[in-house]
């Protein structure tokens, strides 16, 4: 250890570099980091650069700070496109945004970033090994931000803003086509929507009622064998019978 | 004086060489004649000439050519090849030959000329710290790349500083010189003479009938004359500052009716002892009253409704400022005008357009055009930025919520809101909104940045003759579901918005510990809060004399409270109703205590408490600006001695107080207002009593009032209340035992200095006044102490408020006849 101490502070660059290598491959990850920092500036434009570039990003990689492996990994194949190591520093970069994206419920910058690098990846080597594995990765990650977007919808139905959630289960349905939260997303809006209804003022209970049907069809239609049906045509049977009421009310005053 | 154009020759030299071989118009020239044109060749090396300092194998790595490629000759690639290089900013010059070519194959040669680099800047004229101030702000750094341009720049700039600071004359000259210590490097000598500061002798001004050359004067707010005594503003003239002068001018003569106003032009001229004088030639024009003023388009509100906001009648002296300001808006988020009206009520498309249709004689007709559009509805709504709070902590306080009318006065209040929570940096939080025209609806995106909310508190000290140790904790953003769950712990479990702290306090002979916690949303359904907390403490008799812990005399107090607090809809949804519920437990054995009547016993206290509260104090919970707090509350017991037929006349202190019974009730209100945009008043009034059920029993001992000092809650033993008031000594303005009635009031005027995230700090100034009384008989609100003073506040995220007050007591402290005079107090964690 403390002739890695010399060499940091006191070496010449050669022999950073080559310590830099050395604890590279003893796995000696921060280590490395450290004195390729330093070196960096000298060996700007150098050949030997190449190989630091990928062995710092790498380094992070293998430390688990994914945000930054993901940066020097894509510094790396901008600067060397011609490199052999390309391919695998395009997927690792790709990989590192997976491994940097959080919980849905936090930003989905990196999540964002890792869908279009892995995007990228497969446009440019569709003959890799790692194909299965990149489009399973989009899959998921896809999946995070439609389990965002639901979740979100789902707040606005608990919080009974019943407005809030139609709209944001819209929201879900339209960004997301084929999602698969539809079934649950068409009925918790159809929930909503019967809820809205149902509490609804006269003035606008007829409007809300009608839509609620609508929606309630849609879910049927889309879903003909979906288990919460059971519950859902006990409620229409409700607002059937709201309807028919307000039909008989509105007969009675002659559409007052 | 004005600062000429930076010369760019080198760079534009560079581009149109650049240009020509980017177009191929140049092939690379000839060393040899049996190139074919546009044909494809082997690349079978490259050599490079003119080298300093670089090394050969480095430029042709810059020029990103490998040796074995095939290159079109020209072609993009050698094309690419030189850009790179230029692109390095190493080379001021890069020509490309063909040095050989051998069938096919072909030896490239480049020759660049390297850009000299900078060593080191000498700064001659000025003081060395100033010079290296400076140099820093110029960016002359070690190892930059000398240009023309660099030259040119640098010395626009200096000469931009000295003159910005009245240096008018200022004289700069760069020299450079090679630097024989190293390759190609440059050492370079910037002489400044600044020469002496040029003042304005006098400011006249020619057509200037209706205002005085005073007034006009006093309209150039950073253009001042010469003047013995006047230090808060020098006399200087800067161009930039007179240019915005003179628009000041003619503002202040359009808001006086005088809407043709101009300058017509103005002129310096030079004195012998350094200074010179300004003449401004104005062009008054006549002075306008505005005309009929109509309302055109608007169907969702009525004429009456607008006039209401614009508040212009006919006849009124024309203000094409005050007229702007009622229509479109004065920039302020609290705007009382028509563009706004129609804003807040979903008219995100409106347009409002106040235009001049007619002059007559003096009196403008005013044309009000609104275009309402249609009503526009929120689509999608979306947080970025929160990297530790989940959506839910921040989605529940987003007021614009899909599917209801746009409202500008929503965003404001979420943007308010969500500052504070305290997890965000509340002066960084902005709405992004993106209207949908086609199908009239809106996205808004908010743009938070997550900021630290945990406070830790690791203290040892030496204190009445021990060690003392303290840890508290707090977590003002915990997540007590991800407790079990490892992954979470980025370090800790964060997120859920739920307060939890922990403090242990040890020393020789007293033990204490606390427990709290709180979550803000019980279910995630309301706004309902839930809070608990237990405490236990334990301590010995201690003495001081002979440092000896004595285990047989003790007093241990143990207590514990559940509370729920809910966010109300009505009166208005800025009211809050609170109640709890608290015991606490009093042990005593052979342990004689001030405010306890007995030594040996214990006394039971349980109590309710009930208070109703109203905040609307903002935006910035560290440094409110508006609105207000008010809280009126109520604490009881039960009135066990009502009951239980117990002859307390007769009864021992230790028996009497067995349960404690009181009631208490207390009231409390704050206003803050901005006098200006910084300067803000907090007003203050508050009053507490306390009583009994049974005149037999009289006043609990316990839970007093305590006037007087810091105002900081130290170890409450009896669960008295401590009422801060500056200007004398801690707790004194009670009697021994405390009050049982105390009202108080303050004024405190206060100006921020910073407002960062990472520190707050401001300044104050405050006028106290208030009393502590025993029993209501005693109580008379116009015996006040009296007190003024200023102080200073600190507030980092990891500290809490840390502050202090210098305040003189006017008045005697009870008992006594000479006036308390100047205190200082130590602020700490509490805000008044």
């Amino acid at each position: 250890c403390s002739e890695y101490q010399k060499v940091l502070n006191k070496g010449t660059v050669e022999k950073q570099y080559q310590m830099a290598t050395k604890m590279y491959e003893e796995q000696k990850f921060g280590k490395a980091i450290q004195l390729f920092e330093k070196i960096t500036p000298n060996y700007r434009g150098k050949p030997q650069m190449e190989r630091i570039q990928y062995m710092v990003a790498q380094a992070h990689y293998n430390t688990k700070q994914y945000s930054l492996a993901a940066y020097y990994f894509d510094k790396f194949e901008k600067n060397y496109p011609k490199s052999s190591k390309i391919e695998e520093a395009a997927y690792l970069s790709a990989h590192s945004h997976y491994l940097a994206s959080p919980i849905f419920s936090l930003d989905q910058k990196d999540t964002y970033e890792a869908i279009t690098a892995l995007q990228n990846f497969i446009f440019k080597f569709p003959n890799s090994a790692n194909i299965a594995n990149a489009n399973k990765y989009i899959k998921e990650l896809t999946h995070k931000l439609e389990k965002k977007s639901f979740e979100i919808a789902k707040q606005y139905y608990h919080t009974e803003d019943y407005i809030a959630a139609i709209v944001a289960f819209d929201n879900l349905l339209s960004d997301y086509l084929g999602t698969s939260y539809k079934e649950e997303a068409l009925y918790f809006k159809f929930k909503s929507a019967y809820e809205l209804a149902i509490n609804s003022y006269i003035t606008k209970k007829e409007e809300r009622t009608t839509n609620a049907i609508k929606i309630h069809e849609r879910f049927k239609r889309s879903f003909p064998n979906s288990e919460y049906l059971k519950e859902t045509e006990g409620l229409l049977t409700n607002l059937t019978k709201e309807l028919n009421s307000l039909t008989a009310l509105k007969t009675q005053t002659n559409g007052l | 004086v004005r600062a000429q154009e930076p010369k760019n020759n080198i760079l534009k030299e560079i581009q149109i060489k650049n240009d020509s071989i980017a177009n191929d118009s140049i092939p690379p020239t000839l060393k040899n004649t049996t190139f074919k044109k546009d044909s494809s060749y082997e690349l079978g090396g490259i050599t490079v000439k003119g080298l300093q300092k670089f090394e050969e194998e480095t430029v042709k790595v810059f020029t990103g050519l490998k040796v074995g490629q095939q290159i079109k000759l020209p072609g993009d690639k050698l094309t690419s090849a030189i850009k790179k290089l230029y692109e390095t900013k190493q080379f001021s010059n890069v020509e490309v030959y063909i040095s050989k070519i051998d069938g096919d194959i072909a030896y490239l040669e480049f020759e660049v000329q390297e850009l000299p680099q900078l060593n080191n800047v000498t700064i001659q004229g000025i003081k060395k710290n100033k010079a290296s101030d400076l140099q820093k702000d110029a960016e002359l750094k070690k190892g930059a790349m000398v240009t023309d341009n660099l030259i040119v720049t640098t010395k626009n700039y200096f000469k931009k500083k000295f003159q910005e600071k009245g240096f008018l004359k200022t004289k700069v000259a760069i020299n450079t010189r090679p630097d024989t210590s190293s390759v190609n490097t440059v050492n370079m000598l910037i002489h400044i003479d600044k020469g002496e500061k040029v003042k304005i002798k006098n400011i006249t001004f020619e057509g200037n009938k209706d205002f005085s050359t005073k007034k006009l004067r006093k309209t150039l707010k950073n253009t001042k004359k010469e003047m013995l005594g006047r230090f808060w503003k020098k006399s200087k003239f800067i161009e930039d500052d007179f240019k915005e002068d003179l628009e000041n001018l003619i503002t202040t003569y359009s808001e006086k009716g005088y809407r043709d106003a101009r300058v017509v032009n103005h002129s310096i001229s030079w004195n012998d002892d350094n200074t010179l004088n300004l003449n401004i030639k104005v062009e008054e024009g006549k002075k306008y009253i505005f005309g009929n003023i109509q309302f055109l388009g608007n169907t969702k509100y009525t004429d009456a409704q607008l006039q209401r906001l614009l508040r212009i009648e006919k006849g009124d002296t024309y203000n094409g400022k005050v007229l702007k300001e009622r229509v479109t808006g004065d920039g302020s988020p609290d705007s009382q005008d028509i563009a706004t009206l129609y804003q807040d009520n979903g008219y995100l498309f409106s347009r409002v357009l106040p235009v001049e249709t007619r002059v007559n004689n003096d009196s403008i007709d005013i044309e009000i055009r609104i275009y309402e559009d249609q009503p526009t509805r929120i689509k999608k709504v979306t947080v970025n930025g929160n990297d530790k709070t989940n959506d839910h902590v921040v989605f529940r306080e987003i007021r614009t919520k899909p599917g209801y009318l746009y409202s500008k006065r929503d965003i404001i209040r979420t943007i308010r809101e969500i500052g504070q929570l305290g997890f965000f940096d509340a002066e960084a939080i902005s709405p992004d909104i993106n209207p949908n025209y086609q199908d009239k609806t809106v996205d808004i995106d908010y743009t938070v940045a997550e900021k630290g909310s945990s406070q830790i508190e690791l203290q040892g000290g030496y204190g009445g003759g021990s060690f003392i140790g303290t840890l508290g904790l707090s977590f003002n953003n915990f997540s007590v579901r991800n407790l079990f769950n490892k992954k979470a712990y980025r370090p800790l479990p964060m997120g859920d918005g739920q307060t939890l702290s922990l403090r242990l306090q040890k020393s020789r002979f007293y033990t204490t510990s606390s427990f709290s916690f709180v979550e803000p949303w019980l279910g995630g359904k309301k706004p309902q809060s839930l809070s608990f907390s237990i405490y236990n403490s334990k301590q010995f008799r201690y003495d001081y004399q002979t440092n000896r812990v004595d285990k047989d005399q003790r007093l241990n107090i143990v207590g514990a409270s559940i509370g729920l607090g809910k966010r109300l809809q009505w009166p208005d949804n800025y009211f809050t109703l609170s109640q709890s519920i608290s015991y606490q437990l009093y042990d005593l054995k052979n342990y004689p205590v001030s405010t306890f009547s007995f030594s040996t016993g214990s006394s039971n206290n349980l109590s309710y408490s009930i208070t109703l509260g109203r905040s609307s104090a903002g935006p910035n919970p560290v440094f409110p600006k508006q609105g207000s707090e008010f809280s009126i509350g109520a604490k009881l017991t039960l009135p066990y001695s009502l009951f239980n037929d117990k002859d307390y006349s007769t009864l021992e202190d230790s028996e009497k107080y067995k349960w404690l019974e009181y009631y208490k009730a207390s009231f409390k209100g704050k206003w803050y207002t901005a006098l200006t945009d910084d300067l803000v008043i907090m007003t203050n009034a508050e009053f507490g009593i306390l009583g009994s059920y049974n005149s037999k029993l009289g006043d609990s001992p316990f839970e007093r009032y305590f006037v007087g000092g810091d105002g900081i809650a130290t170890f409450q033993l009896d669960g008295r209340e401590t009422i801060g008031l500056r200007g004398y000594e801690n707790g004194r303005l009670s009697t021994i035992s405390g009050g049982t009635i105390y009202n108080k009031f303050q004024l405190e005027l206060r100006y921020p200095i910073t407002l960062k995230p990472s520190a707050s700090i401001y300044v104050l100034g405050f006028l106290e006044a208030g009393n502590s009384y025993d029993g209501f008989k005693n109580f008379n609100p116009f015996v006040l102490k009296r007190s003024a003073g200023v102080g200073l506040r600190i507030f980092m995220p990891a500290f809490g408020m840390l502050g202090i007050d210098f305040a003189n007591g006017f008045d005697p402290l009870p008992g006594q006849t000479e006036k308390s005079g100047w205190q200082t107090h130590f602020i700490i964690g509490q805000q008044f």
